[in-house]
């Protein structure tokens, strides 16, 4: 319940807020946020599935953020940026696709 | 491609297992399985911090669309009320014609010099005419082609409007317009990319005409003996087709006058 509570905190916050983004973390919001919902759906799926952990959540949370980010930051020093992003997208959209039809067949039975 | 199996196969992160399975474990050792405080606090700090950066970067991401579409809706009312404009001023410029028309024709002018101003306009293509004469019509080819590029000698250009024109001045025409746009004697036949313009106005293809006014024997006659036919020709080997016919009555309307901003009368020069 705790990460819950704690990320409807801090959407809150940044709905609030509004802080700027440095121009130099631009380039890696779009894979963060792609992160972000795969991480997101693995959670929901944990805990229809009744094995949903904190501590897992977090920082499968925090590291996909992370992760994503810095593949991102390789590909551009690497000159291939754009294609690595769309190597993680593929990547991150197949978990999020699977967890979904997981989580569809908790809810719906079907 | 065990790394896309994986991926197909157990998307759901392993730790939820290997937690669940630790929880288990405890739980049978009789042990308390509650985090504790400093674990609760740092996993609530880590929870408002995800949440805030997810936020922030869906909302940085959202934010430049808006601007974007603004700018081009305020390019749309711009492009809208400047074209608005042009057809007030045009509507304007042909109402201040005909009062000047009629100014003129109401006799402050001595009648030897309205004759004179009659002719002239007449003869440098500001005022519309009828009469006799040739119209020569020219078609792209290779028609149903969207690239612009393709079949690029298959196209009418400024080129060969410009010899047909002056094929037909050569022949004694008396007043030419090429797609309704009237020459006088400081138009231009240009090309813009793949847009062919007349003073400046871009003509709409496929087909081109261009009419010509002038005693329709001898236009003919004399148009069929310049290079015009021969060069009409050429241009139908490449695919542009192209048509010569006389016409009873023609209109040409009104070429726009030159404004003169800096030329001024040498007999008024120097009598001022």
């Amino acid at each position: 319940m705790i990460p819950v509570i704690g990320l409807v905190v801090g959407v809150i916050a940044g709905l609030i807020l509004q802080p700027t983004v440095p121009v130099v973390l631009q380039p890696y919001l779009p894979i963060a946020v792609v992160a972000a919902l795969d991480a997101l759906a693995g959670g929901l799926r944990a805990a229809l599935e009744g094995m949903f952990d904190d501590k897992v959540f977090l920082t499968s949370f925090l590291f996909n953020i992370l992760i994503a980010a810095f593949i991102v930051f390789l590909g551009d020093q690497l000159g291939v940026g754009s294609q690595l992003s769309t190597a993680v997208i593929v990547v991150l959209g197949i978990r999020i696709f699977s967890n979904a039809a997981s989580i569809r067949r908790a809810i719906f039975k079907a | 491609m065990t790394l896309l199996t994986e991926v197909m196969e157990r998307p759901l992160d392993p730790g939820y297992a290997a937690a669940a399975r630790r929880r288990e474990a405890r739980r049978a050792a009789g042990k308390d399985a509650d985090p504790g405080v400093p674990g609760t606090v740092t996993a609530m700090l880590v929870a408002v911090g995800l949440g805030l950066a997810v936020t922030v970067a869906v909302g940085h991401l959202r934010a430049p669309q808006p601007v974007a579409g603004q700018a081009r809706s305020v390019l749309i009312d711009q492009v809208t009320a400047r074209s608005e404009q042009v057809e007030e001023l045009t509507g304007r410029s042909v109402t201040l014609a005909g009062q000047v028309e009629e100014l003129e024709r109401a006799g402050t002018l001595p009648s030897a010099l309205r004759e004179l101003n009659d002719l002239d306009k007449l003869s440098n293509g500001t005022e519309a005419v009828t009469g006799p004469g040739l119209v020569v019509t020219l078609t792209d080819g290779g028609l149903g082609g969207e690239d612009p590029e393709a079949g690029a000698d298959q196209r009418v250009w400024d080129t060969d409007l410009q010899f047909v024109v002056n094929a037909l001045w050569a022949s004694g025409a008396e007043a030419i317009s090429v797609g309704g746009q009237r020459l006088t004697a400081s138009s231009a036949i240009r090309s813009a990319g793949a847009a062919i313009l007349v003073d400046l106005q871009p003509l709409n293809g496929p087909s081109y005409k261009v009419e010509a006014i002038g005693d329709p024997e001898k236009l003919e006659v004399e148009f069929a003996r310049s290079t015009g036919p021969a060069y009409l020709q050429v241009l139908g080997t490449q695919g542009v087709e192209s048509s010569v016919a006389g016409a009873d009555e023609l209109r040409l309307a009104a070429g726009r006058p030159q404004t003169l901003r800096w030329a001024t009368n040498v007999n008024q020069k120097d009598g001022a």
